[in-house]
Order: structure tokens, then sequence, then C-alpha cells
């Protein structure tokens, strides 16, 4: 598979900037695009839950709820993103899969590569939110970009398979969006989990995102590296859902293509 | 010589799973392939090649023979059921090419992204891209997003890169059917330059005109099996018994005189006397009636195209006669009715056209309703080899004009032939080379006009 990706290196990033330069470069407002859908979500729950429900989040009040809130969001949409465009990737580069021999993870990758261009706005955006609420950036910061990489990496193994399945099963195309729905509330995305009783905690932390979405706070409120269950956690799940990728590619290479 | 093969395919095989639904494959998998949900699809069966260095090899057959599948595998695009197929080399497709442009780009990038699909390193077709340019002839338009392109401008940037990427087998479709005739004629002369450059090709093509004149080598696919394989005119006679005869073959033996074909003679003026043969009708094939072969006033019942010896035959060779076996069913009474052959070209340019009067045949008179007349009309293809198209139609004349239509002039006799039927196009023959006369030709242009040419010679003093 990274022989792959290493062989067409020269497709990725030619085609990497031109889908930039494409998608917004021909609209008006150009890269406002990308984050103005997170920045919409995150007002909404700012104010359902910081003003109106006012359950107990976990993650303070006002705009230190903000800084919470984004800090988690942020990172799970941009894996979600690179979930529902990756396990889209084969279909929507059919034309191309049909007629050359590249392989399917080069698409997926490239999706991958457009979402961490959005991933990298997130961070960038969290940095006057911080200073906003008063959250002093220490050097534990810096890891947040290796966090987002992870991240990615995690959702570029998922996305594989369900890339995969996708064209065997076209219903796949509208069972994802959906799950993606449910999946963000099953982490502590909108809520902290630090007052749930210690089982809950256990379970929700089988969860493969959970310690990635831990981290970002880690390293951005708490101040501190994440503890080594995060990074086993983190680094099983990796490997775990490449080796599953490689798996399912394979078996399901030729029937995904004699379909398209 | 064994190093020469740069391709060779063995008992190649294709199978594809049908399933009726996405549920069917769920079931499949629950069940550990214990049971099937789905049908096999055969697309190719046990096709075998080769193709050599410099060769040009040919590829026909109707829709769905399984030519893009064979294709598909030989590019790797697709695994192969079962066989084996072999490369010694780089083999590039232009299958689907133009299809496959990003319409944002402009011809340049375009050629940069494809080669980096492909595969090529950096710097390979920078450094070709101004023989790429040059050859597409796309001025300004090379560097301008190929959403402005029309389509043949998109199939002329494809073929230019393509023609300019090295490679040891290339594949090219029907995208050169398209296109003006000069770019065309371009195409063709750097494919014969590839060729001299030992690069193979391989092209999958309807018109069988191409075929005949580039392909040394041609293979006939039906249904994914190789049908025929051999030089490029028998395998368009081959290609056109499947297109013509879907199953049903007519054999000479049923073709034979009928007995009672008297009563049909009774109302023929006796002009001439010679009897002819009808075939039974039982020897006519549906498939050779053109789809709109009927109107209010008549019907065309029945319509063959034979050789000398009465074969079913749409292919000819220059200088060989066709038979044309038509018969019409009279749906109104139609006095004396005239029937004709109209031959065009493909470009529709009409090349001959001649009728029962001025071929002075035997006209029945008072034909009634529910009467059938039957005709045979000879055509001797003295003709440039190419496809030909063929028309019938039917006119009708009052008895009494017709007796006097010496006396009338042209307006007169236009205005009382009463039309009855036209049908256009009645069908398709095809005129191939005459087998000795390959390299000189028996003639040029459309026709053999018949002529002669003395010759004298003055020597210098």
């Amino acid at each position: 598979m990274l022989k792959n990706l290493y062989t067409y290196r020269r497709y990725l990033l030619g085609s990497f900037w031109t889908d930039l330069r494409y998608r917004y470069a021909g609209t008006a407002l150009g890269f406002f695009w990308v984050i103005i859908n997170p920045i919409v979500e995150v007002i909404i729950y700012a104010v359902v839950f910081s003003q109106i429900v006012s359950i107990r989040s976990g993650g303070g009040k006002g705009i230190s709820y903000v800084l919470f809130l984004t800090s988690g969001l942020f990172p799970y949409l941009a894996f979600s993103q690179m979930i529902s465009r990756g396990s889209n990737a084969i279909k929507s580069n059919a034309l191309y899969m049909r007629r050359s021999l590249v392989p399917a993870e080069v698409f997926v990758f490239k999706e991958g590569l457009l979402t961490s261009f959005s991933f990298l706005i997130y961070l960038v955006l969290l940095i006057p939110i911080s200073l906003v609420a008063d959250n002093p950036i220490t050097w534990q910061a810096v890891l947040m970009p290796v966090f987002a990489g992870l991240l990615l990496l995690l959702g570029f193994g998922m996305a594989i398979p369900l890339a995969n399945f996708r064209i065997l099963f076209p219903d796949l195309g509208e069972i994802i969006p959906v799950l993606l729905q449910l999946w963000r509330w099953t982490l502590p995305v909108m809520f902290s989990d630090k007052n749930f009783p210690t089982w809950l905690r256990r379970i929700m932390s089988l969860n493969p995102p959970y310690y990635f979405i831990r981290a970002f706070r880690d390293v951005l409120i708490e101040h501190r590296i994440p503890p080594m269950e995060a990074w086993l956690s983190i680094g099983f799940w990796i490997i775990a859902f490449l080796l599953i990728a490689q798996l399912v590619s394979r078996w399901l290479r030729n029937e995904v293509k004699d379909l398209l | 010589m064994i190093d020469e093969i740069v391709l060779r395919v063995e008992n190649l095989s294709k199978t594809f799973k049908i399933y009726p639904s996405a549920a069917g494959r769920v079931k499949e998998w629950l069940t550990f392939g214990r049971r099937s949900y789905h049908k096999n699809f055969v697309a190719l069966e046990n096709v075998s090649f080769e193709v050599r260095k410099g060769d040009f090899l040919g590829i026909i057959g109707p829709n769905g023979a399984g030519k893009s599948t064979l294709l598909k595998i030989i590019t790797g695009v697709l695994e192969a059921t079962s066989g084996t197929y072999k490369t010694t080399g780089k083999v590039l497709s232009l299958l689907e090419l133009s299809g496959g442009m990003d319409a944002d780009l402009t011809g340049r990038e375009n050629i940069i992204r494809s080669a980096q699909l492909l595969g090529f390193p950096e710097g390979y077709v920078e450094n070709r891209m101004e023989q790429i340019a040059e050859f597409a002839e796309l001025g300004d338009f090379f560097d301008q997003p190929l959403g402005v392109y029309s389509s043949g401008m998109r199939i002329r940037l494809a073929f230019s890169m393509f023609a300019f990427l090295e490679c040891d087998v290339l594949i090219l479709d029907e995208v050169l059917a398209v296109g003006d005739i000069f770019f065309r004629q371009k195409c063709y002369a750097r494919l014969e330059e590839l060729i001299a450059q030992h690069t193979a090709i391989i092209l999958v093509t309807h018109s069988t005109g191409t075929v005949r004149q580039y392909c040394d080598d041609v293979i006939v696919l039906d249904k994914g099996k190789i049908y025929y394989h051999g030089t490029a005119n028998e395998s368009i006679q081959k290609y056109f018994e499947i297109k013509k005869d879907q199953g049903i073959k007519i054999s000479i033996s049923d073709t034979y005189v009928e007995e009672d074909f008297v009563p049909e003679t009774k109302r023929l003026q006796e002009k001439k006397t010679a009897t002819w043969e009808w075939p039974v009708d039982s020897a006519f094939n549906e498939n050779e009636l053109p789809t709109k072969s009927e109107n209010e006033r008549t019907r065309l019942m029945y319509l063959s195209v034979r050789d000398e010896q009465g074969n079913p035959c749409r292919v000819f060779q220059q200088g060989a006669t066709a038979c044309f076996y038509f018969a019409y069913q009279a749906k109104k009474n139609m006095g004396i009715p005239i029937a004709g052959i109209n031959l065009f070209t493909v470009k529709n340019l009409l090349i001959h056209s001649k009728n029962s009067i001025q071929l002075n045949a035997e006209h029945p008179r008072n034909v009634k309703s529910g009467d059938i007349i039957r005709y045979k009309q000879l055509l001797k293809l003295d003709l440039a080899p190419g496809s030909y198209i063929f028309n019938l139609s039917l006119s009708a004349m009052h008895p009494s004009d017709f007796d006097d239509k010496e006396n009338f002039s042209v307006a007169e006799f236009k205005e009382k032939l009463i039309h009855v039927i036209g049908i256009k196009p009645a069908g398709a023959i095809e005129v191939i080379s005459h087998a000795q006369n390959q390299t000189i030709g028996l003639h040029g242009g459309i026709c053999n006009l018949d002529g002669e040419l003395y010759t004298q010679i003055v020597l210098a003093q």
C-alpha cells in the first residue's frame, strides 16, 4: 500500500494542488467555505449547551466551553470528513479507476490530503479561540499536528474498506453519514466524560477515536502529554485499521473493479 | 523469433458475477459462499492470440462481444477469471480516454495529469510537450480548460498525447472514427511511424474500412469467443456473417426452384420468355428485412441479397454480381408497379439507380390488393471497396399511361408516376477489394467505368 502511494506521489501532489485551486479559487468566498460550516456548528452547540440546556457538559461555561468544544469538535469534523469523503473516493473516481491501473488507496489518500488542509485551518483557528479564552498555549501544543496526522491515518484506514464496500453495497452511501452523526455522541466531543462513572469511561475508551480526541484537549487545555494508555490505544487502532484496509482491498479488489 | 512477441494471451476467460441486488451478495457472504445468489455472465471464453513487434492487430465484433473486457484485461485494469497473458513491455490504452479527462484543467495540465496516472517518470511528457501540442493543432486552446473544448478537440488532445508516449503495445478504440478527415489521416500516418518503430498496435473498431486498410491480422470476437482469426478480408466476411445471420444460417440446400411459379406469370406481359427462380419463402431470413418496410399501400414481404450461386451474401468482391431478391405485397390495386434500387455511398452520394422501366423488365398489369410481386435484380458491383447502402422504391402507373409512356415529356412522365413506397435504407452491402489486385487496385474512385487505353510512343530523333 505504501509502495503504491509512493509510486503515484506525483499524481497525488499534482491533483491535490489542482483540486485545492479549483475547489476554492473558483468560489467567491474561497477558503472561507472551509470554516463556515464548523463555525456554524460551534455557535449552535455553544448556545444550546452552555446557555439553553445548561446541562453539566463538564466543559465550563461561555467562552471556555467554546474552547473545550472546538478542541474536540474540530478534530472530529475533520475525522468525519475523512471518512465520508474517503469512503466515496472509489465511486467518485470511477472514471479513472475504470481505465488506469491506479489503485484505490491513492484516491482515498488524496481525500486525506484535502482533509488535512481543512484540518490545518481548524488548528490555526484554535489559536485565537485559545487566546480569547485566556488559555495559554504551551509547548505541548506542537503535538497537535501530530495527532491530526494520526487521526487522519486512522480515518484513512477506516475509509479504504468502506470505499470498497460502498461499491458493492450502494446503500452505504446513505448509511455512512447517519452513522457519523450518531458516532459523535458516543465520543466526548460535546461534553466531558470526567464526571462519568469509571466503568462507563472504560467502555467509551474502547471507541477507536476516543484517545485521539482526548489527546487534543490534553495538550491544548490541560497542558500535558497524553498518558501511556492513550499512545498504546492510538498505535493499536492505527495498525489494526491499516491492516484491515490492506486485507479488504486485496480481497475485494477484483470484485470492485468488475462492478465499476 | 520468440523475443519478438510482445503480447501473448492464452486461454483468457472472464466471468462476471451478476447479483440481482446488493442483498444477494450479503446473503451469499453470510452463508460463506455455500449458497450462490448470483448468475455468471461469461464475457470472454478461451481467447488466445499473440502480438508481435510492429503488428497492427484489428479486433472487430458486434457490441457486447467482449472487446472492451479483453482490452481491460490486457491493460491490467481487470483481472481474468482464468488464463494468462504475458507482455514484455509497456501497454498503453486509449480506451475511454477522452472521457477521463478533467474539464477544469487545461489541455497541457491534463496531459501532465494523465502521464502521472499512467506512471511515466517526471519530465517525460514535459519533454515531449511541444511535439504533442504541435500534433494536436489546438492552437491557443491547448492552454485553456478542457471545459471549452469540443468533443473532437478532446479526442485530438488524447490521441496526440498517446501518439508520443513510448510503449510496446498501443491499444486504440473507436476514437479514430470521429474527428475530421485530415486529422484522421495524420493519425494514421503517425501510427505507421510507430509501427516502423516496432510498436504493436491493437485497434478495436466497427469500421471495417479501417481494418481492411491497416490491419494485417484481424480477430473477430463474438459472444466472448474468437469467431475468426485471419486476414482482414476474410475476417470482414466472417464479421458480416455474424451481423447478418444472428443465429439463423441459410445454407445452399434451402434454396431451390419453386415448382408452382406459374400463376404469377399469367398477368405478366409476354415480353421476355426467360423464366427465373424464386427461392422458397422459408429461405428468406426476416433479419434481412429493414425495420420500416410497410405503409398503407404496400408491404415489403421478402428481401434477400445473394451471390450468383444463390447464397445469402452481403460481402462481394469488386466486380461480382449481387442478386437482390425482393417481393412486395400490394395492399391497394396499383395498376402497373415499377420497382427500382438506388445505391448510395456511406456519405449519401447516389451512385446508381435503375428501375424496372430502365431495365426494360416485364411489368405485371392490373395488380390487385393482396397480390405479391416478386423481383430479382442483378447489379454488377464494379465499385471501389467500401460500404454501400441501398434503397428500394416502388411506384405505380396506370396501364394506359404506361403504354403511352414513350410519348411523354420528362415532366409529364413524372406526373403520371404514383409513389407507392420508398424504403430508405433497405440495407447495406460491402464491397471488398479484388484479391489479386490489392496493391494497385482495379481502379481509383468509386466506379469502374468501362474503357480502354491505347499507347504510342514517338521516339526522340
